[in-house]
């Protein structure tokens, strides 16, 4: 697609882009911290245990992996998330993957939801007009900061304190 | 985490994902995390079944809270058992009988980055940035050692003179113009330490020199066993970040295998090693009995290792509220936050501050 160069995030990488653009930098330079922090092991085990019976996985491109279920026409895609505290961010990269089921699958239509197991909820994900527009805007912004030279300053934020990348950052 | 040590003969053995340690039973008493059998003749260790010799037993180790092992019996590993060290990344420093380090069995690298390795090779091989990293280790490790000493000039022990030299010494660092110059340095200011021991330790464990292969006298029994400690303890730092081990900035890259392990350890010396000493022989913890000594060498015994490696881990274990990160880290971890700011300051992110004792 002429729009994005080609160069297509992953999730975890739109993620990262919505929290902080030192840990997006980072982990794409395959800076990593070791992650045995209890917070990654319980969202793995929420993962696993909580939506085992109806839904497939699927690994697209090796960028995008997600349960998805079929309902008529539609196709429902869902991702299972621990924490109500960034919803935000969950639903940019649930909005990614409806845009990318869309323009680089060429499937449509597609529905997101977002659960959340350990609150009982769910969230409904669309994408309308003007978030079409906003999608390639992040790619680009997301390769822009990926390919410049230098990691970007770490700025104190309130993930930080949760953040695989605290003691990197704040050494 | 924490770090195993196994200080006596056995087999290190697999079964499904649980690593067992077979060896001869111990008395009731014993702390099971050190383990050690005096046996200086060498022979294979074998152990076919040991449900068949009731003086045998198989101890589970506790995989999951492990961080490395070391290994200073004469052990056995089976090919499972280093499968699974290597899949649960724990790396396993060897020793020889003498406490010397032989090898780290490195699990496969997982963490790499090409982008790091690259800066860290360009930053060798630059020698003005080269210089300007040996530099920071030196400092860092003369800032240590003064630290040391400066606590029992405190104390009223007649060291002033000695003191004085390595300020003057210190100060010389920033205008040394080469590695070797900086090296050579680095010695004097290490003997000038050394040269405090004997004004710092009761008589019994008389210094004189530094002697390393073999140590001649007790002192240096203590510092040779506790030096190559570091050197694991670092290894096994380096091995989770992306730092290549091998590129090094002090000393040459050829000099070790894991020669960054070498630069970074000089930083940490006086606080592990040295104030363990210390403790030990200052407290009366250790005696003249917990040595061997030979015509010609002298090597901490049984107990002596015990009693070492006791108050070395502990010591590791010991926590203090970080400066900048504002949490509780353990002298361990500050060993691999060493490793991280290195990182940092490859990347240009933050020059690198060496580690200096700041309480
Ligand atoms: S610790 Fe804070 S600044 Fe650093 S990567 Fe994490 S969120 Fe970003």
């Amino acid at each position: 697609m002429d729009l994005v160069n080609g160069y297509l995030p992953s999730g975890t990488e739109i993620q990262y882009y919505a929290i902080c653009h030192t840990k997006l930098w980072l982990f794409a330079h395959y800076i990593r911290m070791e992650d045995n922090s209890d917070d990654v092991i319980i969202g793995r085990i929420i993962h696993e245990d909580s939506y085992k019976r109806e839904q497939k996985e699927i690994i697209i491109h090796d960028k995008i992996a997600l349960d998805f279920v079929k309902k008529g026409d539609t196709l429902v895609i869902h991702e299972v998330k621990k924490e109500y505290n960034l919803v935000d961010v969950h639903r940019l990269q649930l909005m990614y993957y409806l845009w990318y089921f869309h323009h680089i699958l060429e499937i449509w239509p597609v529905e997101g939801i977002i659960n959340y197991p350990t609150h009982k909820t769910q969230e409904k994900v669309m994408l309308n007009d003007q978030d079409e527009m906003l999608i390639p805007e992040i790619i680009l912004k997301i390769e822009k900061i990926v390919h410049q030279s230098s990691v970007p300053i770490p700025k104190k934020i309130r993930p930080c304190s949760k953040c695989a990348y605290f003691e990197f950052c704040w050494v | 985490m924490r770090n195993f040590y196994l200080i006596k003969n056995g087999e290190l053995i697999r079964k499904h994902d649980t690593l067992y340690f077979i060896a001869k039973k111990e008395p009731a008493n014993s702390n099971e995390d050190f383990i050690l059998e005096d046996d200086t003749i060498e022979s294979f260790c074998e152990l076919d079944d040991e449900s068949t010799k009731p003086e045998y037993e198989k101890k589970a180790l506790p995989i999951e809270q492990i961080d490395a092992i070391f290994l200073y019996g004469r052990i056995s590993l089976t090919s499972g058992a280093i499968g699974l060290l290597a899949k649960k990344q724990i790396p396993t420093h060897i020793f020889s009988y003498y406490g010397q380090y032989l090898s780290t069995i490195y699990p496969k690298e997982t963490l790499l980055s090409g982008d790091l390795h690259v800066k860290q090779a360009l930053h060798y091989a630059n020698s003005n940035e080269r210089l300007y990293l040996a530099k920071l280790f030196v400092k860092g490790s003369a800032a240590n050692i003064l630290t040391n000493i400066r606590y029992y000039e405190r104390q009223g022990r007649e060291i002033s003179p000695i003191l004085s030299s390595i300020k003057e010494r210190i100060d010389e660092i920033e205008h040394m113009s080469s590695i070797n110059e900086l090296m050579a340095l680095e010695g004097n200011i290490r003997l000038l330490y050394y040269s405090t021991f004997d004004a710092i330790m009761p008589s019994e464990f008389s210094f004189k020199e530094r002697t390393r292969r073999p140590p001649q006298n007790p002192m240096n029994a203590m510092i040779s066993f506790g030096n190559s400690l570091v050197y694991g303890e670092i290894i096994t730092a380096l091995y989770h970040t992306q730092l290549d081990p091998t590129i090094s900035f002090l000393h040459e890259p050829s000099e070790r295998r894991f020669s960054l392990a070498l630069d970074i350890a000089e930083i940490f010396k006086p606080l592990i090693v040295d104030r363990s000493i210390f403790k030990l022989v200052n407290k009366k913890m250790i005696s003249a009995d917990d040595f061997n000594q030979n015509i010609g060498s002298c090597l901490l015994n049984e107990n002596g290792r015990r009693l070492f490696l006791e108050e070395y881990e502990s010591r590791l274990q010991t926590t203090i509220k970080h400066r900048s990160l504002h949490r509780k880290v353990s002298y361990k971890r500050l060993m691999y936050l060493e490793c991280i700011k290195i990182v940092k300051h490859l990347l240009g992110l933050k020059k690198y501050e060496p580690f200096e004792i700041w309480w």
